[in-house]
């Protein structure tokens, strides 16, 4: 197994450019030239609404797209896994990259005690004995907070929380140390006390092990709270890149700006909420030029013609507008 | 004036009685001594986490819950001791929005037979083409086109089916909505438009909602007065004002605590919320998790009472 880049390096151990992923017809390009890196003790947020084909990316990402014509490149720690072939890819999956959902209890396999599962997985990649493997898994569910990692290993799915079965899947997808972790939507079917402490949980676990994460997500906030940079998804392009802060506090892309305000807020009571006019085109039908243009005040002829090309903002951002709103220096 | 919607010491517990009393109840309460009111075109946020009995709550002003004890008065008039047959016209004065808009329609049939239907049910007066004149214009008020009513759910959005679903509620001209995490599974931006679609109907029509969410930043934008559930108790209720500058339980505090920033440089979030809550005692409910917690909370259950006029606590140390 390779070595992970130590964290705070630059290294990334996630290199993915020009991926694309379109059904085998080619008539709907569900993801189209996304290109993004991430480096190891670091989270990107993949932020986008339904339908923009950010679950489709991670799942090309783990090479599960099934039956849709992908094409890019897909570089894990230095090697391009994007045409492997299965037998090659399978070991790969949960070892160097590991992946959570967003229902928790769906995942697990409701006859098998926890335990079990995270056991299971041990052995497989790593070749433990049963009693080893059951060790390092009990050791892996106080490492999540679970406060009785002996009794939880026996428990079923059913007999646990849903914050619970969530942390039951981080102690599973750390299991083997994978050099990224992609977690998809893993709060979206929480309550937010239970939200937060997952949150801090992956946070404390991405600075102790160097892991690098992509988050998939729809939430403003936790890409705000936990993320270090962002990638905001639109009809299936990344539209605006770069790091959290600057992001949010200069916005230069439209939608991402309709997506920050549409977000209510605590410290604001006013009646109505601000939307962005319009919906969200379809994939099958979108629109020629900027998927945005439609819903855009500054859209003009231009952007209704051609898809703008990426402008860059900083040193870590871009954006894809030919009138972004605030022009970099 | 009499309140639309009144809960009065509402208990309800699931599973069946115990047959030897002296042992107890055989479950505990999913909601515990209930009292809120609804006024006219009032809406009162309803908030909790999953279990904290604020979709029974809800269910419970449609009359598809009954209470163990207590009682609930729709317009001074007590709906747990009805008849079907008593109950028949209340029915319509109350209507309900679903978290899932996708599950709460028929798909087999069009959006403008899931109206019609309504209408059927509640107005049998109205003629054929009567019937198709309020459908056009129920699907006009949320802002879809008439046209599409022969269209069956699968051809419209997540937000559209949500719309559709506001129209059949008004169908059958309702005072009082409950809206049951009506637009939690929606996207940020959607979610945008339907919340200021039930803000508009509410200042043309005079609804009352009684609006469930665990969101707190919207609970806060849409409603007057707020409710915190925990574990089937109301901990603390106020105006949305109060309760959300001046919180006094300590699980209110949390909650608060636990909203997202909307911008990374914002106040820092506070330590972590207590792990998942362990067995209850016999006193406050939310004992286990509490960061302020004193001896007299383990034995004695805090009752409610007023701070302020209108903003309760039930809490030894607020």
């Amino acid at each position: 197994m390779q070595p992970h880049p130590p964290a705070g390096t630059n290294a990334s151990v996630l290199d993915v450019a020009a991926l694309t992923v379109a059904t085998r017809d080619n008539a709907v390009v569900i993801v189209n030239d996304l290109t993004l890196h991430v480096r190891a003790g670091e989270m990107l947020a993949l932020l986008g609404e339904s339908g923009c084909g950010k679950s489709m990316t991670s799942l090309a990402l783990m090479r599960l797209a099934d039956g849709l014509n992908t094409s890019g490149r897909i570089t894990l720690l230095g090697r391009d896994i994007a045409t492997l072939p299965e037998k090659a890819m399978s070991p790969i999956r949960g070892r160097e990259i590991a992946m959570i959902f967003q229902n928790p209890m769906s995942a697990l396999n409701p006859v098998r005690s926890v335990g079990q599962q995270i056991s299971e997985t041990i052995r497989r990649h790593k070749g433990l004995s049963r009693k080893a493997a059951r060790q390092r898994a009990i050791a892996l569910l106080g490492e999540v907070g679970l406060a009785d990692p002996v009794r939880c290993y026996d428990a079923y799915a059913h007999e646990l929380s849903g914050g619970m079965c969530q942390r039951v899947m981080i102690a599973m997808a750390i299991s083997c140390d994978p050099a990224l972790l992609i977690a998809d939507e893993p709060t979206t079917a929480l309550d937010v006390t239970i939200q937060k402490q997952i949150m801090d949980l992956l946070h404390a676990l991405k600075i102790r092990r160097g892991m690098g994460i992509l988050m998939i997500t729809h939430d403003l906030g936790v890409v705000a709270a936990y993320a270090d940079r962002v990638a905001v998804m639109y009809a299936g392009r990344v539209v605006e890149q770069g790091d959290v802060h600057a992001l949010f506090s200069a916005p230069h892309h439209p939608y991402t700006r309709g997506l920050m305000d549409s977000m209510p807020d605590l410290a604001d009571t006013s009646d109505r909420f601000h939307a962005i006019p319009g919906m969200v085109p379809e994939l099958r039908a979108l629109p020629p030029g900027c998927s945005f243009a439609p819903r855009c005040t500054r859209a003009d002829v231009q952007c209704t013609h051609v898809f703008p090309g990426h402008t860059m903002v900083d040193r870590n951002g871009f954006v894809r507008c030919f009138h972004p709103l605030q022009v970099a220096a | 004036m009499t309140a639309l919607l009144r809960f009065d010491a509402v208990t309800k517990s699931y599973g069946r009685p115990s047959r030897f009393p002296w042992r107890g109840p055989a479950a505990t309460p999913v909601l515990h001594g209930i009292s809120l009111t609804v006024a006219r075109g009032e809406t009162v946020g309803i908030v909790g986490e999953s279990g904290s009995g604020k979709s029974t709550l809800g269910r419970m002003a449609l009359r598809l819950v009954s209470p163990t004890r207590g009682r609930v008065l729709f317009d001074g008039h007590d709906i747990t001791a009805m008849s079907e047959r008593e109950f028949r016209p209340f029915r319509s004065r109350v209507q309900m929005i679903f978290q899932d808009p996708h599950n709460a329609l028929d798909p087999a049939i069009s959006v403008g037979d899931s109206v019609s239907e309504a209408l059927e049910a509640t107005q049998p007066a109205l003629s054929r083409s009567e019937r198709g004149e309020r459908v056009a214009a129920l699907l006009q008020q949320v802002g879809l086109n008439p046209l599409s009513a022969g269209r069956r759910p699968h051809a419209f959005s997540g937000g559209q089916k949500q719309r559709i679903g506001i129209a059949r509620a008004l169908a059958t001209r309702p005072e009082l909505i409950v809206a049951d995490e009506s637009v939690s599974a929606l996207d940020v931006s959607v979610q945008a438009h339907i919340l200021n679609l039930m803000h508009d109907l509410r200042e043309q029509l005079g609804l009352a909602y009684l609006f469930i969410a665990h969101d707190l930043a919207v609970v806060r934008r849409v409603s007057h007065r707020v409710a915190v559930l925990y574990r089937g108790r109301i901990v603390e209720a106020g105006g949305r004002d109060a309760l959300f500058d001046t919180p006094l339980h300590p699980y209110t505090r949390m909650l608060l605590r636990s909203v997202p920033r909307t911008h990374p440089l914002s106040e820092a979030p506070a330590p972590g919320a207590p792990a998942e809550p362990q067995e209850p005692v016999a006193g406050c409910p939310f004992y286990t998790r509490c960061a302020e917690r004193m001896d007299i909370c383990r034995h004695v259950d805090p009752p409610a009472r007023t701070v302020v006029a209108g903003h309760d606590v039930a809490c030894h140390a607020a």
